[in-house]
């Protein structure tokens, strides 16, 4: 047996802790190799790589509510759709009944009863009409084409009224040209208001501003008869320039249309 | 200020500070490279193996847990990134007969007798790969017997075992290069 084996574990243990202290000591004398300094960039890049793509994942989760939230709106869609085209080739009837239970519904209960309509009269006719549960969706299907008619009303209105708006704003604009002429003349007399007051009367634009609309349709001109009795007006008043625009307008409105002899002058 | 523990370094790190782990790195670098560098024999091999220690170390980061020593740790995952090296470079698990240093014509014969340093360094790549990692582990990292076995994956016994085999087979190359007091 070797001797070494009969020694005591605490003997090799100390023989062994002995040897590396000793080689240990040989060991550090050995010089320190350290890694390249380029291997110490790649390795604290690599680090700071990860830890930004760190910062960025927790953003994933969003990507993917963000996916099945489109999902479950066009999953919703698509079953209304579905659900939908089916209502309205119901008989009227049905949808009687429902506008019926609708109305009945609106009504507080005591009117019910004073009319002497019993309280659960719609209901029932609910019942006899279909299936209750699709009640709800028809009120809704029903109600769609009035909501749609009374935006649709709504909207026209609204039109009408900004082209109204729009008229009156031409008019306005057109009253003050024609003011604004006889001043810059210096001839401000009795006969221009009279002939002001006239041409409110005839309430026709004047022959400049139909000039600049005359790409627009014909419908926008003047009637030639009106137009021409507003040339004489102009004539009697004496405003020649004036009249001079506007017959020259008159001209290019209605090159064809005969004029009268005191204008032919 | 107080210094921190590398637990503590490498918590913080995970929770996002990278200043933390300059610190962890600039502590570490030294002994894992040439814990690598010994086990793999040459310097681009132990570039290599070290870059991809590291890079092990910060994609594990959220699963370190403080609990655990993290030398340990971190020279585990190097221990297991050389090894799982080795395996691929040989995976019939046989030695590489270019690797069995030649008694006759072994780098022992080919070194300078008077470079001591030279002759530890070759000796200690005579040692077999269980033989040099538990030895480097414990020379140059500084591990105890518990944390060599928790790195290595085997138990405290073995590890000392192994130890104890290192040391002996050391000297005895040491002795025949003539260094009878290594």
């Amino acid at each position: 047996m070797d001797p070494s084996d009969r020694k005591s574990e605490a003997q090799q243990e100390r023989d062994l802790a002995k040897d590396l202290d000793a080689i240990r000591a040989e060991y550090s004398g050995l010089d320190a190799i350290e890694p390249p300094a380029l291997l110490d960039q790649a390795i604290l890049n690599s680090a700071r790589r990860e830890m930004a793509a760190g910062r960025r994942r927790p953003m994933r989760w969003i990507g993917a509510f963000t996916t099945a939230s489109v999902f479950v709106l066009a999953l919703t869609l698509v079953i209304q759709q579905d659900k939908g085209p089916v209502e309205p080739r119901k008989n009227n009837g049905a949808k009687q009944d429902t506008i019926t239970a609708a109305k009945a519904q609106a009504e507080p209960q005591g009117q019910s009863a004073d009319k002497g309509a019993p309280a659960n009269a719609p209901q029932s006719r609910l019942k006899e009409s279909g299936d209750l549960e699709n009640a709800g969706e028809r009120k809704l299907i029903m109600k769609r084409p009035a909501a749609a008619k009374a935006e649709e009303g709504q909207e026209r209105a609204r039109l009408q009224e900004a082209a109204d708006l729009d008229s009156m704003e031409d008019f306005r604009n057109e009253e003050d040209e024609l003011e604004m002429a006889p001043r810059e003349n210096g001839q401000v007399t009795d006969e221009n208001r009279t002939m002001e007051q006239a041409g409110r009367t005839v309430a026709a634009p004047p022959a400049a501003a139909m000039v600049e609309k005359k790409d627009k349709s014909t419908q926008d001109l003047p009637d030639p008869e009106e137009w021409i009795q507003r040339l004489l007006l102009l004539k009697q008043s004496q405003l020649y320039e004036k009249l001079e625009e506007e017959l020259a307008a008159f001209r290019v409105a209605y090159p064809d249309h005969p004029l009268p002899p005191e204008l032919e002058e | 200020m107080r210094e921190r523990s590398d637990e503590q370094l490498m918590k913080s790190y995970a929770n996002g500070n990278m200043e933390a782990f300059e610190v962890l790195y600039q502590r570490h670098r030294g002994p894992l490279y040439r814990y690598v560098l010994r086990l793999a024999g040459d310097p681009a091999t132990a570039n290599d193996l070290y870059q991809g220690s590291w890079e092990k170390v910060i994609k594990a980061r959220s699963r370190y847990k403080s609990s655990a020593p993290f030398r340990a740790w971190l020279f585990r995952i190097a221990h297991n990134h050389v090894m799982d090296h080795h395996r691929r470079k040989n995976p019939s698990g046989e030695t590489d007969p270019a690797d069995i240093p030649d008694k006759q014509s072994g780098p022992i014969e080919q070194i300078s007798i008077e470079n001591r340093k030279k002759d530890l360094l070759a000796a200690i790549q005579l040692l077999s790969t269980e033989q040099k990692d538990t030895l480097i582990l414990k020379i140059e990292a500084g591990l105890d017997l518990q944390a060599i076995a928790d790195v290595t994956g085997v138990n405290p016994e073995t590890a000392k075992s192994r130890l104890r085999y290192a040391v002996r087979k050391l000297k005895q190359i040491m002795s025949e290069q003539g260094h009878q007091d290594g």
